[in-house]
């Protein structure tokens, strides 16, 4: 019995001596934690706040948050959950918050996190959305968290020329026809970007011709896009 | 001094070929496949897996006489863990993008059997500076071993290494950045490890 308090104390003592190690190293690293989580938040906003078609900033400089404080001023819908609206037919979430935007041509912006599910587990993506007061045009996606997803297959979504095949859907062709990867809507691979902006005007998005053997990971992308659609219609219907 | 040296010299280099921990003694088989698919990663690992072996080794041999033996695997544990966490945290602060991609691996290192074996049949036997060369050999050989895998499935499924472009699309095995291609690289560099060993002994 004293052998086995002996042996509890000592085993106590180097918990806690462990415990309070990694605290004063959590204490100085949590700055920096902080630092590096904001800054790759900044840097996919900032991307997707680049007009895709002339590069240029859709709103003012000044208006893009550094700190902190700047990016909580642009929140525009939170939930203390960390989920704002959850689809579970299309396995989609929105991640609370969401930011609002004033852009330089006096349209709203709304960057929205959101995430669906790829062939591993969750792929998050940074999404913004352009409302003119009748229809939402998304702007661009920037795929931020695929960990879980195969390297030269379902990984292949955060390249940038899998991104764009995302750019530019609005709100009247996903009411229309809904959103569908190519291979779900049966449609052979068009050759050209002619051919595959026209799909894109049907709701297809085309990702077999450079994503081959991934079908999975585009359409959890796909399904969550459509899902932030109709979350981000129904927000604002009463402000039409 | 000089034997002393060599006997150094010795142990450093027994993890990179002789002892490998990967080709020779295959341990630690989860994250070396799990996390192989490209070069980046492997190094990544490998990298992270070697300082807290380093750190474990040295801490579990200065305290190695002081350490009941009935509750000797629950402290090494202890001070693995806590060294896992330290990585992952300074990961997280100061390589957000490769903590990024082994977020879900790095946790595991507190369960890869290589720092747990180092530790007790190594470093809980021997003086601080034999576990240090002990540790700094067999992570030299752990990340030689997870680079060397990463780089051949990359080149051969995707055709880049370290994602520099080497013959691009014109040769991709598709299979080779998938699980079953993971194990058809690692039986073949164990093969060739083997055959080479094999060599220096008929030698």
């Amino acid at each position: 019995m004293r052998e086995a308090w002996k042996l509890g104390i000592i085993l106590g003592l180097v918990c806690l001596i462990a415990a309070s190690a990694l605290g004063i190293i959590y204490m100085i690293s949590k700055r920096s934690m902080e630092k590096a989580d904001l800054s790759a938040k900044l840097k996919a906003i900032r991307v997707v706040l680049l007009n895709t078609k002339t590069g240029d900033l859709l709103i003012d400089r000044e208006n893009i948050p550094k700190t902190p404080g700047e990016l909580k001023a642009k929140i525009w819908k939170e939930d203390k959950s960390g989920i704002v609206y959850k689809d579970k037919a299309k396995n989609a979430k929105i991640i609370s918050p969401v930011y609002e935007f004033k852009a330089t041509n006096g349209n709203e912006i709304f960057v929205v996190q959101f995430s669906g599910v790829g062939f591993g587990g969750s792929v998050v993506v940074i999404g913004s959305f352009i409302y003119d007061g009748k229809e939402i045009t998304e702007n661009a996606v920037e795929i931020v968290d695929y960990s879980q997803e195969t390297p030269g297959l379902g990984a292949k979504i955060a390249e940038k020329k899998v991104e764009e095949r995302f750019f530019g859907i609005n709100s009247d062709v996903v009411s229309k026809y809904g959103l569908k990867v190519n291979k779900d809507a049966r449609v052979q691979p068009q050759k050209t970007m002619k051919g595959i902006e026209d799909l894109k005007k049907r709701g297809i998005i085309q990702t077999s011709d450079i994503m081959t053997g991934a079908t999975i990971t585009p359409r959890g992308v796909t399904n969550a896009l459509q899902a932030t659609f109709e979350w981000l219609k129904s927000q604002l219907k009463g402000s039409e | 001094m000089r034997v002393d040296n060599k006997t150094i010299w010795k142990e450093f280099t027994k993890g990179i070929i002789r002892e490998n921990p990967t080709f020779v003694q295959v341990l630690g088989m989860c994250p070396t496949l799990a996390t192989t698919t490209n070069a980046i990663n492997g190094f990544g690992m490998g990298v992270a897996t070697f300082i807290v072996l380093v750190l474990s080794n040295v801490v579990i041999s200065s305290i190695r006489k002081v350490v009941p033996n009935r509750i000797r695997i629950p402290i090494f544990i202890v001070v693995i863990a806590s060294f896992v966490t330290v990585i992952d945290m300074l990961m997280h602060a100061f390589t957000y993008e490769l903590w990024k991609t082994l977020a879900l691996y790095v946790p595991l290192i507190v369960v890869n059997c290589i720092i747990m074996g180092r530790a007790e049949a190594f470093a809980s036997k021997n003086t601080v500076k034999r576990s240090f060369i002990d540790g700094l050999g067999m992570g030299v050989g752990f990340t030689t071993a997870l680079t060397l895998l990463g780089a051949t499935r990359e080149l051969l499924g995707s055709g880049t290494i370290f994602g520099i472009t080497i013959w691009g699309n014109a040769l991709n095995i598709f299979v080779m950045i998938l699980p079953p291609g993971g194990f058809l690289m690692m039986g073949l560099l164990l093969g060739m490890f083997n055959a080479i060993g094999q060599t220096k002994k008929k030698a």
